[in-house]
């Protein structure tokens, strides 16, 4: 009884309809989604660990609480010393996102794009379908370069690399590669100190001075806040440079209002303050530097205070305080934020901001330095995503499709064609600059897979949808680019619905297209997620974060050994070794050696505002502000606009006002307030679950500077948008 | 011969039709029997539920047809995977914030449990889903009418958790959800099949109220 589908239970319905005539005697009863109870291993209440695996610099640890299998509860883990027993307001709704009623439930199929008209059907068929199209394309094109991966930071899961994996088991295919987020501040911290690391930012306690420069922990890093907090209870300045006000800045000793994009102005002017009074750090710089005469040079050639007070519209008396105070207190720390390098000058900025932390000496020290991000704990074994081509794939490699620029590279793409994408862990119609482009790349498509938890605005223009588990349904590790903690994600309820892990939906991908074509995917047809987990793990990461197995992490997460001051040992990844303010590297990727000023963009006569798209307290990226709790707190997007501005354009609070410019426009109503300049507009960049709102249909796909040697790509100007405002 | 009217055979056997019928409609494998629409229709005829049940005659009027456009509706309307029209889930109506596998679902488990029965692969579907309340509920009719043949006092025992699971569930949220349907489906098959749940649902809970003369 017990193994009688509901579908085939249907042929019962008719039969005993038919036959009785409604008469005559029953049938026996057959069972279709009741059966006569099992014996349950899902009894009484069982602890699991999980990590919070969004693009978020915290990736808490999570202790969730499951009763008789159903998750009822999730807090932060106390055994990590960064969670410190807490989520966020993001992460305490996470059983908002598995029992929400709206998931995603089952494969389905839209018979045509955008149409709304969605089909259930079954995993075979949905493997037959998306296995028959791959096959097909590699036929007609010779190879599978026509296939198109765009996946990224929906789910930073080691495992979940896998679904890169899937796509090199098919054959040289399409990438979407670099990152939108913050590769201008990567480039710059590898040319100056050969990668990223920052310290511990528990360590952010010990700093006697703090710039928190373009970043706003209170909203985006609530944990760091913490310490942020702490540091200032033990007697640290906190300053604050933001375009925006920012809740961060609120909390602030000190908040300088600085103009967009002139970030390295201020720090160059800094400097010169530093170097005229004689307060570097000779001995650092001679001991472990390359390049700062040349610096020097520069900055009493180039740079004065009255230049940078004009280029930032910050007084030319605070920056001297600034620069003092900061080159005096010791240690002194420097937070840079990834909103600040996404301009055509971060990179430099970021650069220019480097140096002042090592012209003082800063770097190498506790409570000190010029943390951005770090990669440090992310030597795993890549066992999923490291996957052999099958034998005879054509194409020299795979191919490289910008990910700041994604609609029209798909677009361009000739030799051959892009005819498929594979969505994952992403949501590029809303995310991406450009968003008519993007889906103009969508409409070209002759097929299209995403495999997500919810509807969003990328699966609307899907032929196929596949339902993906959230973080309680599956396995997985997680590291932070941010902390030095290592986690492992445990199922702790079965998969809701018929939704699966990514790297299940490989696997039985690969057993179909085996099937259908013997060879044709190399991706393993069978495992289990918990065994796919240890096979991540190896030697270095053991020592790192001294455990012996990897099973040690089912009674906590643990913290790395050591490592905890970046730059301590002196020893830089450069190619000479040093701090090398002076980059020959950068040369090589067609910057100025030196953290020179490049000019900021400034807005035309048409567009005379800069709109800045800042992250949202409520979401990160497309993520969060769906779920109801959130919706609660706030479900409306809005314009920030300063009174003055408003009362020129005839704005009032409230007042729908429309923002345009070349590209497109959005409408959305006004919040007339103090935290932005006259000559800024703030949108939050968010997805609303229902609402026509994307302001990146006013971004256009400009690059930032650097990006290109890390990342593969440019990063992107997010805030570098230019645009009008009108009542409407 | 009370006895006899009140586990009636051919009244158990209309009740035991609509419910599968219902169930499997609930289910989504109703499209697969679109050939056989016509039987089906005739037979549900034969309850003759429409002469007594306003709504179940007018839901019969709308769903003489089964076409595709219903197939994408019923999709629109319970299964996804855009944000659900009208959620074919208990605590989604129930719930005070509309979350599924709450305690609205927990205690439709227990009910289940009481008569030895759970869900197939508990923990993955809510148990409150409409289709497997339906299915309970034609279980515990069936269950009755068995044990009655077999003259079996549990037979009793069965109609009335039939009507205490109604009275607390199925039948405390169907309306609002047959409404639900009703304000949002673009086809006229869903909105018939919405009117032929709720008036017969309805008509259930309320031979509630003459439970004595039943049982
Ligand atoms: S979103 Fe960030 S702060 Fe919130 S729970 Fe996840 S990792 Fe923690």
């Amino acid at each position: 009884m017990k193994e009688i589908s509901r579908r085939s239970f249907l042929k019962g319905t008719a039969a005993t309809g038919a036959a009785l005539g409604l008469s005559g005697s029953f049938y026996n009863f057959l069972f279709s989604g009741l059966e006569p109870a099992q014996a349950s291993d899902e009894t009484g209440i069982q602890k699991f660990q999980n990590a919070c695996p969004r693009n978020c610099y915290d990736t808490c640890s999570i202790l969730s609480t499951v009763e008789n299998g159903i998750l009822t509860k999730v807090e932060g883990n106390p055994q990590n010393t960064f969670t410190r027993g807490r989520l966020c307001a993001k992460g305490y709704t996470y059983t908002r996102r598995v029992y929400s009623p709206d998931r995603i439930k089952y494969p389905m199929r839209q018979n045509g794009r955008g149409s709304g008209n969605w089909e259930r059907i079954s995993w075979d068929e949905a493997y037959t379908l998306i296995a028959k199209n791959i096959l097909k394309i590699k036929k007609e094109y010779g190879s599978t370069l026509p296939i198109c991966l765009n996946k990224y930071s929906g789910n930073f899961d080691i495992m979940h690399y896998g679904i890169e994996g899937m796509l090199s088991s098919f054959g040289n295919t399409s990438r979407a590669t670099g990152t939108p987020c913050w590769p201008a501040g990567i480039d710059s911290q590898t040319f100056d100190m050969g990668t990223i690391v920052n310290n511990d930012p528990e360590d952010l306690v010990n700093s006697k001075y703090l710039i928190l420069w373009g970043v706003n922990p209170a909203w985006t890093s609530v944990h760091s806040m913490y310490f942020v907090q702490e540091a200032q209870r033990r007697g640290c300045k906190i300053v604050a440079i933001d375009p925006v006000l920012t809740q961060t800045a609120s909390k602030a000793d000190l908040y300088l209002q600085i103009k967009p994009s002139t970030d390295g102005a201020l720090a160059l002017g800094m400097a010169r303050y530093i170097l005229d009074h004689n307060l570097i750090d000779a001995k650092w710089l001679m001991n472990n530097a390359l390049g700062y005469n040349e610096f020097f040079d520069y900055l009493k050639n180039n740079i004065t205070t009255d230049w940078a007070a004009e280029k930032t519209g910050l007084p030319k008396n605070v920056i001297e305080t600034l620069a003092r105070e900061y080159a005096t207190a010791k240690p002194a720390n420097i937070w840079i934020g990834y909103g600040m390098q996404r301009h055509a000058n971060g990179g430099q900025n970021v650069r220019a901001i480097d140096a002042l932390a090592a012209i003082t000496g800063n770097i190498g020290k506790s409570g000190g330095g010029a943390q951005y991000a770090h990669l440090e704990t992310w030597g795993f074994n890549y066992h999923a995503m490291v996957q052999n081509k099958p034998a005879g794939s054509a194409g020299s490699g795979d191919r490289a499709i910008n990910i700041n620029n994604f609609g029209a590279e798909v677009l361009a793409a000739k030799e051959p064609p892009i005819k498929m994408l594979w969505i994952a862990c992403r949501n590029p119609m809303s995310q991406d600059p450009e968003t008519s482009v993007v889906k103009k790349a969508f409409e070209a498509m002759d097929f299209v897979v995403t495999a997500d938890q919810f509807f969003n605005p990328s699966v609307a223009m899907s032929d196929i949808v596949l339902p993906v588990t959230t973080i309680f349904e599956t396995w997985g590790v997680n590291v932070s680019y941010w902390h030095y903690w290592l986690c492992l994600n445990q199922q702790a309820i079965k998969p809701m619905y018929e939704s699966k892990n990514d790297i299940q939906i490989a696997m039985e991908l690969s057993k179909k297209m085996n099937e259908l074509e013997p060879g044709s995917c190399t991706f393993p047809t069978s495992g289990d997620l918990k065994d796919w987990v240890g096979k991540e793990f190896n030697t270095g990461i053991y020592n790192q974060f001294g455990i012996s197995d990897w099973k040690e992490l089912e009674k906590g997460p643990v913290k790395t050994k050591a490592g905890h001051v970046a730059w301590q040992d002196g020893k830089f990844r450069t190619s000479s070794g040093k701090y090398e303010i002076w980059s020959e590297e950068a040369k090589k990727f067609g910057h100025l050696p030196l953290p020179v000023y490049r000019e900021e963009l400034k807005p035309a006569n048409e567009y005379p505002y800069r709109c800045i798209s800042p992250h949202w307290k409520l979401n990160i990226h497309s993520q969060f502000q769906n779920l109801d709790w959130m919706q609660a707190i706030n479900n409306a997007p809005f314009i920030e606009i300063h009174p003055e501005t408003a009362q020129k354009m005839g704005i009032q609070e409230k007042d729908n006002v429309k923002m345009y410019n070349d590209l497109g426009y959005i409408v959305l109503p006004a919040k007339i307030t103090e935290t932005v300049a006259q000559d800024i507009v703030v949108v939050y960049e968010a997805w609303y679950k229902d609402k026509n709102f994307n302001v990146n249909y006013t971004v256009k796909a400009l690059p930032a500077d650097m990006g290109k040697k890390a990342t593969g790509m440019p990063g992107m100007a997010f805030h570098d948008n230019f645009v009008n405002i009108a009542k409407v | 011969m009370k006895q006899n009217q009140r586990y009636n055979p051919a009244e158990f056997q209309r009740k035991f039709f609509v419910y599968r019928l219902l169930q499997d409609y609930y289910s989504g494998c109703l499209w697969q029997k679109k050939d056989n629409w016509n039987e089906i229709l005739l037979t549900l005829a034969e309850t003759r539920y429409q002469e007594e049940i306003i709504f179940f005659d007018l839901g019969m009027r709308l769903i003489q047809k089964l076409t595709q456009e219903a197939v994408y509706d019923f999709n629109r309307l319970f299964v996804g995977p855009e944000k659900l029209l009208a959620p074919p889930y208990e605590s989604a109506y129930r719930n005070a914030e509309g979350l599924l596998m709450q305690k609205e679902t927990t205690d439709v488990r227990k009910f289940y449990s009481i008569v030895g029965l759970s869900v197939v692969g508990q923990n993955r579907e809510p148990d409150d889903f409409i289709g497997l309340e339906l299915e309970f509920l034609c279980f515990l009719l069936y269950q009755a009418v068995s044990c009655f043949q077999r003259g079996e006092e549990r037979a009793d025992f069965y109609l009335n958790v039939y009507f205490e699971f109604l009275n607390m569930h199925l039948g405390n949220w169907v309306s609002d959800h047959c409404e639900d349907v009703l304000r949002h489906s673009t086809s006229y098959f869903c909105k018939g099949m919405a009117m032929l749940t709720k008036g017969f649902i309805e008509r259930e809970k309320s031979l509630l109220m003459h439970k004595e003369e039943i049982l």
